[in-house]
């Protein structure tokens, strides 16, 4: 699967436009920075509301290529900048977690 | 032999991970086994953050060679007042803000002795050092 299959009215994609071609497999969703270190698996979207530099560095430790940030959480420029030096795909949506995961089960895209 | 040094910043979450970024970009550089990589740089992260968090500042020492990648994180205090406590998975002394920025759940240390071949750790008031080792040709961890 790749970005642009996410991408609609409910999923906006943030960071530079040619990252919409990054691929994903699966996700994992988490408000808890460790836990996405203990139990993501390479390749994942990370789901999460907590919107912070830790949140990107943290995709880039351990190869989550796809952020979802919910709630329309503040995404900073200099989080941006930093996502788009490492080629990961920042999205957001004012979908809650639980509902980003639902949507995206119906879609067929995890 | 590669042997590198990182200033970690007390207290301030926008820098934390530098070093450890910069950790993978060297083991990457060298293709190193991507599952190694995931493990020590996840265990790199965790204590980066930590020093970051809890000390007054410090750095790590990146020590490559034909065997084993060693990380030495090294701060100048508060220390850690009882290992064993602060060992379990669960219990942290981090703040409301380093748990708005996403830490501070007390899982750091657990994920850090779980990804690392030896952990030591050693803890006074003066400081803390934590030693990290990493065997390059020995098997996959089942557990990470």
């Amino acid at each position: 699967m790749k970005v642009y299959d996410i991408i609609n009215e409910d999923f906006k994609l943030m960071s530079q436009q040619d990252l919409i071609t990054v691929e994903f497999q699966g996700c994992y969703a988490t408000d808890l920075l460790s836990a996405a270190i203990k139990s993501s698996k390479p390749g994942n979207i990370l789901i999460t509301i907590i919107s912070h530099m830790n949140t990107i560095a943290t995709a880039m430790m351990v190869d989550l290529p796809v952020i979802i940030f919910t709630e329309s959480r503040k995404i900073d420029q200099v989080m941006l900048d930093k996502a788009n030096e490492v080629g990961i795909a920042i999205i957001s949506t004012p979908l809650l977690t639980h509902e980003v995961i639902i949507n995206l089960n119906q879609r067929g895209l995890i | 032999m590669v042997t590198k040094e990182y200033q970690i910043i007390a207290h301030n979450m926008d820098f934390a991970g530098r070093a450890s970024s910069d950790v993978k970009r060297t083991l990457k550089a060298l293709s190193m086994d991507n599952y190694l990589i995931k493990r020590i740089c996840s265990a790199s992260f965790e204590a980066e953050i930590n020093v970051v968090i809890h000390s007054v500042g410090g750095y790590v020492q990146f020590n490559l060679d034909n065997e084993k990648v060693v990380l030495d994180f090294y701060d100048d205090g508060p220390g850690i007042f009882d290992i064993e406590l602060a060992m379990q998975e669960g219990y942290s002394t981090a703040s409301e803000l380093d748990h708005a920025n996403g830490f501070g759940a007390g899982m750091g240390l657990s994920n850090i002795k779980r990804s690392a071949d030896i952990m030591l750790l050693e803890s006074s008031p003066d400081g803390t050092h934590m030693k990290l080792t990493f065997y390059i040709k020995e098997k996959h961890h089942e557990s990470l």
